[in-house]
């Protein structure tokens, strides 16, 4: 248990990644939950721990209406992969630009580089003319545009009892809930 | 069911119980084998609200904290009833079946 403002201030941070309504009715008791677990003079929240909020923050952000029940093997994979797949055009992207030529992820294969257009004469696998690395940044700048726009999409389910005392319980894409 | 989920359900089979409560629960009740994280916690129980196997009992402010306090709802009962009788056969034979091949790993009462 600790009382630390800068550690407070720091799982608040990680906090606000949870969809609005989810934070609106746990925030304060996700918080003070957190403040229990962590240790006396800790002043920031531990890599594990923070990995552990971010990935429930996603896991609700991508569960639809409806039951849990239903769809969490979706909502799970959907998870995973909203994850996995910008990091890793993110990650090749950055091996293209930082390392030396030889090193790259194209050098010696050269599937890579094709796919990747690390490879000086190729420079690229053209599909639809268009080399594949303008599209992997295209893809990189639609998937952030979407990872905005989610912010907005109102997947929250209400529950009966809770939030504006009209609304008994909405459809999962009302406005009025997040 | 996974473990986690057993766990939090058992947690609460007494007596409601705020979230820093269950993971200390939690932790006992697996010997210190499972530890739950605040996120997986929250994840958990707002998966089992959802399916209406717990409920919101009361709400303290301790500490200038919110505590909510959760309880098993009757469905949440039946649930975990039939998923630790469903353990229990399952552990029951294969107790059985060690102490034919095993008796030293069965632990003789079995």
């Amino acid at each position: 248990m600790t009382d630390s403002p800068d550690l407070e201030r720091g799982y608040r941070r990680l906090l606000a990644c949870y969809p609005r309504a989810f934070r609106r009715e746990h925030a304060e008791e996700v918080l003070a939950v957190l403040m229990a677990s962590a240790a006396p003079g800790r002043k920031r929240p531990r890599l594990a721990e923070s990995a552990d909020v971010l990935w429930s923050a996603l896991k609700m952000r991508l569960r639809g209406p409806g039951p849990a029940s239903e769809n969490r093997p979706w909502a799970d994979a959907l998870a995973l992969f909203s994850l996995v797949a910008p990091l890793f055009l993110l990650l090749v992207d950055i091996l293209n630009v930082t390392l030396p030529y030889r090193f790259r992820p194209g050098a010696r294969n050269p599937f890579f580089a094709r796919a990747f257009g690390s490879h000086p004469q190729i420079g690229g696998f053209p599909l639809l003319g268009v080399h594949i690395f303008t599209i992997t940044v295209g893809a990189e700048v639609v998937i952030a545009v979407l990872v905005l726009l989610g912010r907005r999409w109102p997947r929250w389910r209400r529950r009966p009892g809770t939030g504006p005392p009209s609304a008994g319980r909405c459809p999962g894409f009302c406005t009025h809930c997040s | 069911m996974q473990e986690a989920t057993f766990l939090i359900l058992t947690a609460l089979a007494t007596t409601s119980q705020h979230g820093y409560g269950i993971i200390t629960d939690v932790t006992q009740i697996s010997g210190g084998r499972v530890r739950l994280r605040a996120g997986t916690l929250y994840t958990a129980l707002d998966r089992l609200r959802s399916d209406e196997l717990i409920a919101v009992d009361r709400e303290e402010i301790v500490d200038n904290r919110l505590r909510r306090y959760y309880r098993l709802t009757p469905k949440g009962s039946e649930t975990l009833a039939t998923e630790a009788s469903r353990l229990q056969v399952n552990a029951a034979v294969a107790l059985k079946r060690l102490n034919v091949s095993r008796p030293d790993l069965a632990g003789g009462a079995a």
